[in-house]
C-alpha cells in the first residue's frame, strides 16, 4: 500500500470535521531547504545560548596549543601540534553536540515529539552535524591564526586548505560516534562519560604530546583509536614523515565511521520503539 | 461504512510478566472528545504510546485512520494527521517560543499561520520569552500550540493539566473546547474527573488493563443509582456494610468527628444504591442519630466506587 494515501474522509462526518489528507504533497523543495536551514540554525542558537559549551569547545583548543605547542616546546613542534590540536578541537564539538545533547533531547521528551511529529531524522541530524561543522571551523580558524602568529608555522596554501578540509570532513565519525552515547547514555550520565571518553581519547591518540615521545606500549594501544589515525592522517596533509602510510589510517577511520555509524542506527530504532 | 479514526481489538501489553493492557477493545469516531480517566498506573500512558507508534503492543490489533499503526512510522502523511502533547515532555529550554513555533511549523506542508495560532494559544506576550523562562501553564500552552499546528485531525492529550493551578487549567480546557470546536477529534487521559466531565462527550474507565466503563458523563452518573448519606451514628461500620444495598461505609476520622454530647457517635459516609431502605434502618436502629445529609454521588464518587466495586468482584 502506498503510505502516503490515506482512506477518504467518510461521507457522515460533520462538516466541520478537517478532512484527512489525500495524497498530500508532502514539502517541496522551497519548504525542504527552509526546514534544513530552519534546523541547523536553531540547533547552532541552542549552542551558543550555551557558555558552558561555547568556552570550553573554543577556549581549551586554543589555550592548550599555545602551552604546549609554542611556549613550553618553544615552537619547535608547532606545526605538528596545529594540527594535532585542530583534531583535538574538532572533535569536541562533534562528540558533546551529538553525544550529550542529543541525550538531553532525547530525555526532554523532544526527540519522541519530533518523531511523532512529520519530522524527518535526517533533517535533525543534518542540523547538527552544520552547526557542529560551524563550531569546528571556527577552532580551526582560531588555531590557524595562533599558528601563524605565535607558533611561526608556515605552510603552503595548499596545506592550510587540505588540513581544514580533512579534520572537517574528519568529524564524521566522532560525530556518529557521539549520537550513539547520545541515544545510549541518560541526559544526567552524558556529559561526564562523553569527558571521560573525549579527554582520554585525545591524550591517549597522540593528540595532546606528539605520539612518538610517548611509551612503546601506548603506542602500541593507540592504534585501537580512531582519535590516533585521525591525527596521523592529518599529519600526512602537512607533509609529515609517518612510520605507517597514510592509506592505512584512512581505512582505520573509515572503518570507525561504519562502526559507529551501525551502532547509531541501531540505538536509533531501538529508542523509536522504547 | 465510516472509517473510524481508532480501532483497537484484543490489545494486549506485559510489561515483565505484569499485563497492563488486557485484550482491550475500543473503537472512536471522528468528532469525538474522549476521556480516557484512571487513577495512575492503569495503562493510560501505554495506551497512548501504543497508539502513536512509540511501544509495540504483545498482541492484537491497532489501528489508527483504517491503518495499522505501524504505517505511522514510515507515513509523514499520516503522521501529520495528529497531533500530541505527551506527558511531562519539555523543549529545549534556551529557544525562545517563537523559534520553537517556526522550527515545528517547517515540518508540515500546510501549517496555521503563526500569528493566527499564536493569538488563539494566547502566547502573544511570550513569543520573545525563553522556554525555560515560562510557568508551567504557559509551557502547556506553547506544547499545546506545537500539538495543533498542523491542523491535525485527531489529537492526544496525555495527562496535559496535571500540575496546573486552577486559573491554568481553566485556561487549557478553553484551548481544549476551541480545538472541539474547529472540529478536531480529541483524546485526553486525565485523572481528574472534573476534566472529563468538563470536556468529554465520552467517558472510559481504564481499570487493571481493562475499561470497566464507557459512556457519556451523563451516562456514567446513572450507571450507578448510588446516593451518599452522612450522618453521625452510634452504629458500627461492620453492622452498616453488612446491609445487602449497602456498598461502601467509610468512617472518618474519630478526632475531627467526636460530639461532646454524643462520644461514642461516629461521622459515617454511607454508598447505598436503595437509600431509602437504608435510611429506615438507620433511623430504627440508632435514635440518636445526627447530621443526617443525603445527596447524589458526584461523577468521582461514582468512578470510585466502580472501581473499588470491580476490585472487591475480582
Amino acid at each position: 500500500m502506498n503510505p502516503r494515501t490515506m482512506p477518504t474522509s467518510p461521507d457522515t462526518t460533520p462538516t466541520t470535521t478537517p478532512t484527512l489528507a489525500v495524497n498530500m504533497p508532502w514539502l517541496n523543495w522551497r519548504q525542504t531547504l527552509n526546514l534544513l536551514q530552519m534546523e541547523a540554525k536553531l540547533d547552532l542558537l541552542t549552542l551558543w545560548r550555551t557558555p558552558g559549551f561555547v568556552a570550553p569547545s573554543l577556549i581549551f583548543p586554543v589555550m592548550f596549543y599555545l602551552l604546549f605547542g609554542v611556549f613550553i616546546t618553544k615552537g619547535g613542534q608547532s606545526d605538528y601540534l596545529l594540527v594535532t590540536y585542530c583534531c583535538f578541537g574538532v572533535m569536541g564539538p562533534a562528540l558533546f553536540n551529538f553525544g550529550v545533547n542529543v541525550a538531553t533531547e532525547k530525555s526532554q521528551g523532544w526527540l519522541t515529539m519530533k518523531q511523532i511529529a512529520p519530522a524527518p531524522v535526517s533533517a535533525y541530524l543534518f542540523g547538527k552535524v552544520v552547526s557542529s561543522l560551524l563550531f569546528a571551523l571556527v577552532i580551526v580558524m582560531l588555531l590557524f591564526v595562533c599558528a601563524a602568529l605565535f607558533g611561526n608555522v608556515r605552510l603552503y596554501t595548499s596545506q592550510w586548505l587540505g588540513l581544514a578540509g580533512l579534520v572537517l570532513v574528519g568529524t564524521l565519525p566522532f560525530c556518529l560516534f557521539g549520537l550513539w552515547l547520545g541515544l545510549t547514555l541518560s541526559a544526567k550520565a552524558a556529559p561526564a562519560v562523553v569527558n571521560l571518553i573525549y579527554l582520554p581519547l585525545a591524550f591517549l591518540g597522540g593528540l595532546w604530546l606528539p605520539i612518538h615521545i610517548l611509551p612503546g606500549f601506548m603506542q602500541q594501544f593507540a592504534q585501537l583509536l580512531p582519535s590516533f589515525h585521525f591525527g596521523q592522517l592529518a599529519l600526512s596533509v602537512i607533509g609529515r614523515d609517518l612510520p605507517q602510510p597514510w592509506w592505512q589510517h584512512l581505512f582505520a577511520l573509515l572503518i570507525f565511521t561504519v562502526v559507529f555509524g551501525v551502532l547509531a542506527s541501531r540505538a536509533f530504532r531501538q529508542n523509536r520503539s522504547v | 461504512m465510516t472509517t473510524p479514526y481508532i480501532e483497537i481489538t484484543d490489545l494486549n501489553k506485559k510489561f515483565s510478566q505484569h499485563p497492563v493492557l488486557n485484550q482491550l477493545n475500543l473503537t472512536i469516531q471522528a468528532g469525538e472528545i474522549v476521556a480516557i480517566l484512571g487513577e495512575n498506573g492503569a495503562g493510560k500512558t501505554t495506551l497512548l504510546n501504543i497508539l502513536l507508534g512509540l511501544l509495540p503492543a504483545d498482541s492484537g490489533e491497532v489501528q489508527l485512520f483504517g491503518q495499522p499503526v505501524s504505517v505511522l512510522q514510515q507515513s509523514m502523511a499520516l503522521r501529520a494527521n495528529i497531533g500530541v502533547m505527551l506527558q511531562q515532555a519539555s523543549l529545549p529550554g534556551n529557544l525562545t517560543v517563537l523559534e520553537h513555533l517556526e522550527l515545528f511549523s517547517c515540518y508540515y506542508p500546510n501549517p496555521r499561520p503563526l500569528p493566527e495560532l499564536i493569538q488563539s494559544c494566547g502566547l502573544s506576550d511570550l513569543v520573545q520569552q525563553r522556554f525555560s523562562s515560562l510557568s508551567g501553564g504557559q509551557k502547556q500552552a506553547v506544547l499545546f500550540a506545537l500539538a495543533i499546528i498542523g491542523k491535525p485531525a485527531l489529537l492526544f492529550l496525555d495527562e496535559p493539566t496535571v500540575g496546573l493551578d486552577v486559573a491554568a487549567r481553566q485556561a487549557f480546557w478553553q484551548q481544549i473546547r476551541q480545538a472541539k470546536a474547529d472540529g478536531i477529534s480529541v483524546i485526553l487521559t486525565t485523572h481528574y474527573l472534573e476534566e472529563a466531565d468538563q470536556l468529554a462527550s465520552r467517558i472510559l474507565v481504564l481499570k487493571n488493563g481493562r475499561f470497566i466503563a464507557d459512556g457519556s458523563p451523563a451516562t456514567l452518573k446513572a450507571f450507578s443509582q448510588t446516593r451518599q448519606i452522612s450522618c453521625c451514628s452510634r452504629l458500627s461500620q461492620q453492622l452498616i456494610s453488612s446491609w445487602p444495598e449497602v456498598q461502601l461505609v467509610v468512617q472518618l476520622a474519630a478526632q475531627l468527628t467526636a460530639q461532646k454530647d454524643n462520644p461514642a457517635a461516629q461521622h459515617l459516609q454511607i454508598h447505598s444504591s436503595q437509600p431509602e431502605q437504608t435510611l429506615r434502618r438507620l433511623l430504627a436502629l440508632d435514635e440518636q442519630l445526627t447530621d443526617l445529609t443525603v445527596s447524589s454521588v458526584s461523577l468521582e464518587q461514582a468512578f470510585l466506587h466502580l472501581t473499588h466495586s470491580k476490585e472487591h468482584s475480582a
